[in-house]
This record gives C-alpha cells, structure tokens and sequence, in this order.
C-alpha cells in the first residue's frame, strides 16, 4: 500500500436493470493529485464518481478513503465533496447562504462561518458576492461558487463532473486554468470527470481513459498521448491514422504495402499488429525525393493553425496536419520517421 | 435513490385504489344487481321511452350549450388574446373570478332576474309588455349552463392562442394570405386543441348537472343528473341510479373518445 | 395596433353578463323588500337575520371546519405522496397519476355518488366523517397537481448537494427541498380550501344527521324560493372570495404566475 494514497477502488462493478455500466474498475489516487476520468458519453465516468460520492452503491467491489472502505457510508459522512454537472446550488439561498450551507450543517460558529465565506469568495475571485442572488449569476460565476460551496468543508477529496460542460469555449479555457490554480492553492485532490480530451490533456497529472464501462488506459498526459495502448485510446485521444500491419521483426513493420523502421521491439515475428501515426507526425515532400510514399491530395481544410489533409495512396488514406498547404489533386510525397509510429498490439475483442 | 423515496406514494397509491377506483366498481355492480343477485332491470327500465326521452333532452341542452358557448366564447377569446400588458391580466382576473364564485349562488342570483316578479318581467311591464315566464323553462336552464360554464371555454382557447407563436401569423401574412385566409388556414387550426378541451370542459358539466335544472328549470325529471339524484336521494333505488349513472359514464367517456380522435387526427395531419 | 380606449364590445357585454346578476344580488341583499324587484328602501336587516339563523351559522361553522380539517390533511398527504411520485418509475407515476385526476376529469355528480355508494358498500353512517372523507379525497388531486410540477422542477442534485455538504436527509427536507416548494404547498393548500368550500354536489350525497355545510344549507333554502338571506349570504361569500383572491394575490411574487396556476388546475 503507498503511503501517500487517499483513495483506492478495488473491481468496483455497478450495473443498471442488468446492464453492466461499471464493469471492475480499480484505481488508486495520491493525495493533491489531479486526476481525470476521460471518456465519452454513456461510458460510465457520472456512475463511479457518484459511488464515490456516495450517491450509488457499488454492486461489487471496494472503495477505500484513507484505508477505510467507505461503501456503505452515506454521503453526508464522507470527507469528500462534489462538483454537480449542473452546480445544484440552492436557488432559494444567496451566495454566502449556499457557500455557509456546509459549515452550518456541522454547526460552526457564525463569526468562523462569515470569515470563510469571504476567504472562499476571495479564492474563486468573487469576493463581496455575499448578498447576491444565484440567478443574477453567470454560468461560470455559478461555477465558481459551486467550487467554493464544496470547498468550504475543506474536503480530503473534491469531485467535479464535467463541471465546465455548460461554459462557452473561451470562458472553459480561462477557468480551466483557474481550477489548476484552485487545486494547487488549497492542495486538495481532484477527481475530474470530463468528455474533452483537451480539457484532460491540459489539466491532468494523470488520466484513465473509460470506455464500456472499464479503464481503457491509465497513465500520464503524454503517455497517453504518445503511447496508446489499445485504438480506442489511440482513436479517441487526438487524431490519429491507425493502420494494420505487420511485425517483421523487431524495429521492422510491414504496412501500407512497405517495410518501414521502426522503434518497436518485442513482437513475436510476423505478429499482427496496429500502428498508430499521429497526422502531424507525416511529413509532406515533393514527390521525386527519395520518399516512403506517394499519394494524391484529395481535400483540404483550413482548421486555423494547421491545415487538415486527406491522402490517397496505394494502400491506405491518411490524415495528415501540416502548416504548408497541398491542393486537392496534388501529387505528394510522404515520409514518415521511425519514432512517428507507434506500434500496438491487435485489441483483444477484435 | 429512486428506489428509497418513491415509497412514500405507496399509501396514496393504496388510498386512491379504495377511494377512487373501488366507488366506480361498487357502481358498476351496484347496476347489475338487484337485491343482492345479477339483473339487467335497471337497464332494461332506463331504456324506456320515458327515460331516453330524458336523456336526448340532457344531450340536446348540453351540446346547445357547448355550442354557444363556443360560438360566443372563440371571438372574446380571440379579442383577449390580442389585448396586452395589465389590462389583459385583469381581463383574464375578471374572466376568472366568477369561477371561485359558489356555483349554487351564481346559478340561484337569475331567479330574482327571471322571476315572474323579477326585474325583467318588471322591466317588460314598465314598457307596456305582457309578462313572459322566464323562469322554469328550459331557456332558463340554458341560461344557467352558459352563464356558469363559458369561462371554461374562453380561457383554453385563450391559452393556445396565447402560446401561438405569432411569427407564424406574420410568416402567412408574408406569404401573402389575407386576414381570412390567416385565420382559417393558421389561426384556427392551430387553436383546435384549446377549442376541444374547451368543449369537454363545457359539455361534460352542463350534461351532468342537476342543479341548474332545479334551480332554473323547476322540473323533476329534467336532465339525466336529476334521475340520478333522484333515485339516489328520495326513492333509494340504487340498482337504477347506478345503472343510469354507467350510462351516464358511458355518454361522458364516448364524448372524450370522440373529441381525443379529432385531436389526434389533428395531430396526425400535421 | 392602435391601443382603443375600452375594450371591444363584446367583451364588455360578456363581463355585463357575468357580474349583472351577482350585483343585482348584492343589490337585493340590501332591499327592505322582501320579494319583487321594487326597491323599498335600504336595508342590514338580511344580515342581521342571517346571523340569527342558528342553522345557517352552524352550516358556516362545519364548512370551515371541514375545509381546514381536509385542506390541511391533503396538503400533507399529497405533498408527501407528491415527493413519493417524483420519484417512481415512469410508469407506476402514470398510473397513479391517471387515477389522481379521475376525480377532477368525473363529473362532480359521477364522484359524488361513487362516494356515497362506497359508503352504503361499507356500511358506514352517513355525517361528518364520510363529508370529511369525501373532502380529503377531492382535494388531495389538486394539491398533488399544484405541488408535483415545482418538485418536478427542483433537480435531485439539490437533495445530493445537501447530502454532499453534510446533511442528513431531514435537515436536506427542511432546508432545501421545502423552501423551495413553499409557493406552491401554499397555493395547493389555498385551491384545496376554496375548493372545499365551495363543493356542494358531493357533500349533498355524503353527509347525513343534521352536518351541513353552506352550500346545502343554501340549496334547501333556494330550492324553496327566493330568500332575502341567501341574498345576503352571497354578499358575504363575494366579498369573501374577493377578499381571498387579493391574498392569494398578494401571497404570489406575481400575477401572472397565480393564473398560470389556476389554468394548470382548470386545463388539466
Ligand atoms: N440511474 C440510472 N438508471 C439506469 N441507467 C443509468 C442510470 N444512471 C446511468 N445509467 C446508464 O449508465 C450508463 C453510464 O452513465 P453515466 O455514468 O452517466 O455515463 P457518463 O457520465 O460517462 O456519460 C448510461 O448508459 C446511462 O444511461
Ligand atoms: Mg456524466
């Protein structure tokens, strides 16, 4: 057991009128660690945050908070707060009310009671929104207060479920930076659910990526980005071209209809395999240099910093980004470097 | 969570099963039993010349009324909808008062009016006219329905309109409709639904009442609801109260059958 | 559109219609006559006679009794069953549901002697406990009906957040769930009343020894004749109603939410 472990989930299972929604997840996460849950809608992430939450109870498996299982616990007992997906403040409350409503359920005294609720108005940049009402709030000025309201208990562990989903594009990467400021200010772990892998990219010390109901894949930013260990992940987490092929030998693959270097090893000979090559990782050139391959353009789309690329060549289409611009109807070359490809072993379920 | 809160509409669910549902089984019975065995009398006596006469006249008062009621409710609703601002809250407050009025009340205040009396009939007289009997007859149970029920045409109506949105009405226009052509083809298609639930709110109560007619109209047997009571209150013949109050059922429930199928053949259209 | 003055015509002559015989009544209640349509000068002496009336002020007493007594109960049963309702399947909340406005579709007569057969089937004595049942069982469809569409609305994360926060589910109820449902427990509490009060059809089939409410003291009078009291008690009832009215009103943030209220109870 790691010492500085504050929350662990052994093969926790919850199904819904015999649908496995949950299936055997286990996770361990360190205390002032960011974590997200990261995947699509449907795929289970809302579930196992509420059994954290202690909204649902597991069907099987174990949740340990502190080295305590904590299963049957109900909600208000456990030292862990939320983030709800649409902020559930109180209408009925103004903002020092709703952030106070914590603190009055464990019946603190009311001068303790006011100097928090300006130190949490002060932490979430709202400081002298006291009085105000929840409906004359913004949506990422309610967001706030949400944080502030769940904070205020000063939790071991804050759970927020997509809580910038219902922010416009701009206003979610500025509070996006501004909840990394929060968790390293108060220096509380995070558990961050959230169907934007950029959101997870950006934001995250470590990631599992959900599908199905299990974890597809749990490990760093740029782990998971560089080396996806399944297609799923490799699909879902940035663009990708992924390409069946096969492993001549080690540093050898066969695809596309040509042998290319690689940095892989440890592959049985003539093993089936994927790669993946991220489309900005393809490198364009003229098509009389000495390339890997040649192709014809087939469309292009200006998408603001790079342009987007469809590649026809004689095997396979590719996906290529590139700043420099090709025409559709161009005939273009291809190369593509050892270590653009990644190689992965054939899912099992395929 | 679910599972643990919804127990609490469980004794309700118990109560509406004994309060709600049993009393229509005990009628149903009721009319199929005559001291204590299975007989079809109270049927067999409804369908009768003298009964059914009772019962065309119920319909013929209450679809008379409905109808006025519609032809005079849909222009006011119509002319509301078009006000704006106070003035139409406190027309719709005005429409709407009458209706927390005691329904007795409201239907007893035309006697000192139509009475032989009344100020009517002092009115005719102060001009020289005979006296003409307004009250007990069945203009004066008209009167009743209308007078009691029409707001409950006018304020559905009222509220389909209201909720129309008035982009479509411009959107005719612009597409070159006229007034006319608007109203037909927009307006009063779109407000059907308000105009059928207006009309079940105004037939089902003007069939069903007995009230009105022993109020106003002074006949016994006038409408079906006085059977009932009747039969009910001062014979104590439950097998035929309960055999003409099925039937009674059966006339609300078939018109409702009928109005749903213009409604959903509305519906299904568009 | 040009703003006119008054309003169309015809919607003149439809209010006409609707207030003149309520105010000639009230007119009357003050006549020194006794029948007819002469006026023979002014007069309290209705009023007076009203309030010597021992059946008419036990009748007033009962009414009240009974709308208190029965608003009250369906107001708690029904915001309770309401919050059970919420959260039944979709389903099972249909059913009940359906069965809920059985007694508001009915007609008031169909309800009436389904009730008063119940009771006959059961062998119950007729007087103040079956009008009081009768009563609850009206009015608990209109308190559900009021109060199920705002619960409806409070989203179950306002009970999780409380509990999140370190409620316990009773303090969540009390500080949470019925602030927010403060509004329409009240106007359900209020329609169940008024209702209650103004019920005549189904208290005339279910009471019996003596209990009367105003309505069936008001009804065996009129069913006799013209009777200056009635006059005068529909007065009081008026001004009762109006007074009632300018409450509920002023009890609502705003007007226009009370008759959104009160059409969602007629249009149901
Ligand atoms: N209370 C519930 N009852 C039945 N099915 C549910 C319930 N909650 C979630 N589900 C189902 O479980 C699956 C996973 O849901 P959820 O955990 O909310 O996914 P996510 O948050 O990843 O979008 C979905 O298919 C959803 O329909
Ligand atoms: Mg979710």
């Amino acid at each position: 057991m790691k010492k500085n472990e504050i929350l662990r989930i052994a093969g926790l299972t919850k199904s819904y009128g015999g649908q496995r929604v949950v299936d055997q997840i286990s996770l361990s996460i360190d205390r002032n660690e960011f974590l997200t849950l990261l995947g699509p809608s449907g795929c289970g992430k809302t579930t196992t945050l509420r059994m954290v939450g202690g909204f649902e109870t597991p069907d099987s498996g174990e949740i340990f908070y502190d080295n305590q299982i904590i299963n049957t616990i109900p909600p208000y007992r456990r030292n862990i707060n939320t983030v709800f997906q649409n902020y559930a403040l109180f209408p009925h409350l103004n903002i020092g009310e709703n952030i106070a409503f914590g603190l009055r359920c464990s019946k603190q005294p009311e001068k303790k009671i006011r100097s928090k609720i300006g130190e949490m108005l002060e932490l979430v940049n709202l400081p002298g929104f006291e009085k105000r009402s929840i409906a004359s709030l913004s949506g990422g000025q309610q967001q706030r207060i949400a944080i502030a309201r769940a904070l205020v208990n000063e939790p071991g562990l804050l759970l927020l479920d997509e809580p910038l989903g219902a922010l416009d594009l701009k206003l979610r990467q500025g509070m996006q930076n501004e909840l990394k400021r929060i968790q390293k200010q108060v220096g509380i772990t995070f558990i961050y659910v959230t169907h934007d892998q950029e959101e997870a990219l950006s934001m995250s010390d470590h990631i599992a990526v959900m599908n199905g109901g299990r974890i597809q894949q749990y490990g760093t930013p740029v782990d998971i980005y560089n080396e996806p260990e399944n297609t799923f992940v490799a699909d879902f987490i940035g663009e990708s071209n992924i390409i069946p092929g096969i492993m001549k030998k080690d540093y050898q693959v066969h695809l596309a209809g040509k042998d290319f270097a690689c940095v892989d090893r440890g592959f049985k000979d003539s093993e089936e395999i994927n790669a993946v090559i991220r489309p900005e990782d393809i490198i364009i050139c003229s098509p009389e240099d000495n390339v890997d391959l040649r192709g014809i353009v087939t469309s292009t789309i200006f998408r603001g910093v790079h342009w987007e690329m469809t590649v026809e060549s004689e095997h396979t289409t590719w996906l290529l980004h590139n700043t420099v611009q090709a025409s559709p109807g161009d005939n273009i070359g291809l190369k593509i470097e050892p270590d653009a490809i990644h190689i992965m072993r054939k899912d099992r379920e395929e | 969570m679910k599972n643990r809160f919804n127990r609490y509409a469980w004794p309700y669910a118990l109560w509406t099963v004994v309060i709600i549902v049993l009393p229509l089984v005990v009628i149903f019975v009721f009319s199929f039993s005559k001291n204590g065995s299975f007989s079809l009398e109270g049927y067999g006596l409804f369908f009768t010349p003298l009964y059914l006469k009772v019962l065309l006249k119920s319909l013929e008062l209450a679809l008379k009324a409905t109808a006025i009621c519609l032809i005079v409710g849909y222009p006011i609703a119509l002319l509301i909808s078009r006000e704006e601002g106070t003035r139409k809250s406190t027309l719709m407050l005005l429409l709407m008062l009458p209706m927390w009025i005691n329904f007795l009340l409201k239907t007893y205040a035309w006697r000192p009016i139509l009475g032989n009396t009344g100020l009517l009939n002092s009115f005719l007289e102060m001009i020289g006219l005979d006296k003409v009997q307004f009250l007990y007859t069945e203009g004066a149970v008209l009167l009743g329905m209308v007078y009691n029920f029409i707001p409950f045409m006018i304020l559905p109506i009222l509220s389909v309109l209201d909720k129309m949105d008035h982009k479509l009405i411009e959107a005719a226009h612009d597409l070159g409709a006229d007034d006319r052509t608007v109203f037909l083809k927009v307006v009063l298609p779109l407000s059907l639904p308000g105009i059928i639930s207006g009309i079940s709110l105004v037939f089902m109560p003007s069939v069903s009442t007995f009230i009105i007619p022993i109020i106003l109209g002074g006949g016994q047997d006038m409408m079906i609801g006085n059977l009932i009571e009747r039969q009910f209150l001062k014979v104590g013949n439950w097998n035929f109260g309960s055999s003409i109050s099925v039937i009674l059922m059966l006339v609300i429930l078939s018109a409702m059958i009928i109005l749903s199928l213009f409604d959903r053949e509305k519906r299904g259209e568009r | 559109m040009k703003k006119r003055k008054l309003p169309h015509w015809l919607i003149l002559l439809l209010l006409i219609f609707l207030y003149m015989p309520i105010l000639v009544l009230i007119t009357y209640s003050f006549n020194e006559g006794r029948t007819g349509a002469e006026w023979t000068g002014f007069t309290f002496k209705w009023y007076a006679e009203l309030f010597r009336d021992r059946n008419i002020l036990k009748a007033m007493g009962y009414t009240i009794l009974i709308a208190f007594i029965a608003s009250t109960v369906s107001t708690v049963v029904g915001t309770i069953s309401a919050w059970g309702i919420k959260y039944m399947g979709r389903r099972t909340s249909g059913i009940l549901l359906s069965i809920n406005d059985l007694p508001l579709l009915n007609p008031d007569l169909v309800t009436a002697i389904s009730l008063m057969s119940l009771y006959i089937f059961l062998k119950m004595t007729f007087g103040f406990m079956t009008l009081l049942l009768s009563h609850i069982m009206f009015s608990i469809p209109y308190v559900i009906i009021t109060v199920l569409p705002v619960l409806r609305r409070i989203s179950r994360h306002q009970m999780e957040a409380a509990l999140d926060l370190g409620a316990k589910p009773v303090v969540g109820l009390f500080k949470i769930i019925l602030p927010q449902l403060k509004q329409s427990i009240i106007s359900g509490w209020l329609i169940a009343f008024t209702m209650s009060v103004d019920d005549f059809v189904i208290s005339f089939f279910t009471t019996g020894s003596g209990v009367s409410n105003i309505s069936i003291a008001v009804f065996s009078m009129a069913r006799r004749g013209i009777n200056p009291k009635i006059n005068a008690l529909s007065s009081l009832m008026f001004a009762v109603v109006i007074a009632l009215l300018l409450i509920i009103n002023k009890n609502r943030k705003t007007r226009k939410e009370d008759l959104a209220i009160e059409e969602n109870i007629l249009l149901h």
